[in-house]
């Protein structure tokens, strides 16, 4: 019996994940050089590696939003709305554990939805229930003569 | 030239890769599908 319910792994992990490594090795060679006195070589290593990591990031980021928004709007904001994210949720496991239909269950649901509908479309016309106008159609109506 | 032809192949490469995945998640829909409850 296991009562375990796989969750999203929430973005601050990943982010987490993703940017432990270029911030580590940019601390240590910040620290190695250091050791030798000049400041402003660490402070442009310090400079350099950090906004590097946070401008790849952050294109890639941007860039897959963008990309999603422009060619599936309507992907988009269901994912919006369902506290998802089009870059976050595609990351493969070492950064990010969830199983698809955690990843995307908005679009999964919305899915399964959009077939049940269709698979249980009414297949005749339905005949017009409770309209006043019905009862005296035809009769009053000055457009049939 | 040959950056056109680069360009193309990554072109190519990366809408071919788009529909693997696309697969691989609809692969993914139809098992939750039958799995659910």
């Amino acid at each position: 019996m296991s009562s375990f319910v796989p969750r999203r792994t929430s973005k601050l992990t990943i982010l987490f994940r993703l940017s432990i490594v270029p911030i580590g090795v940019t601390l240590f060679w910040s620290f190695m050089l250091s050791l030798g006195g000049n400041g402003e070589v660490v402070r442009a290593v310090l400079i350099g590696g950090l906004g590097t990591t946070a401008a790849v990031l952050g294109f890639l980021w941007f860039f897959t939003n963008a990309m999603t928004f422009l060619t599936m709007p309507k992907v988009w904001w269901l994912m919006r709305k369902g506290g998802a994210d089009p870059w976050f949720s595609s990351l493969p496991p070492p950064f990010n554990n969830a199983p698809p239909h955690v990843r995307y269950q908005e679009l999964f649901e919305e899915k399964l939805r959009q077939e049940n509908a269709w698979l249980l479309r009414p297949l005749v016309p339905l005949p017009p229930q409770n309209d006043p106008k019905d009862a005296t159609r035809g009769i009053d109506d000055p457009h049939i003569i | 030239m040959e950056i056109f032809l680069i360009v193309l192949a990554v072109i190519v490469l990366a809408s071919l890769q788009y529909q693997v995945d696309l697969k691989v998640l609809h692969d993914d829909y139809e098992r939750w599908k039958r799995n659910r409850k």
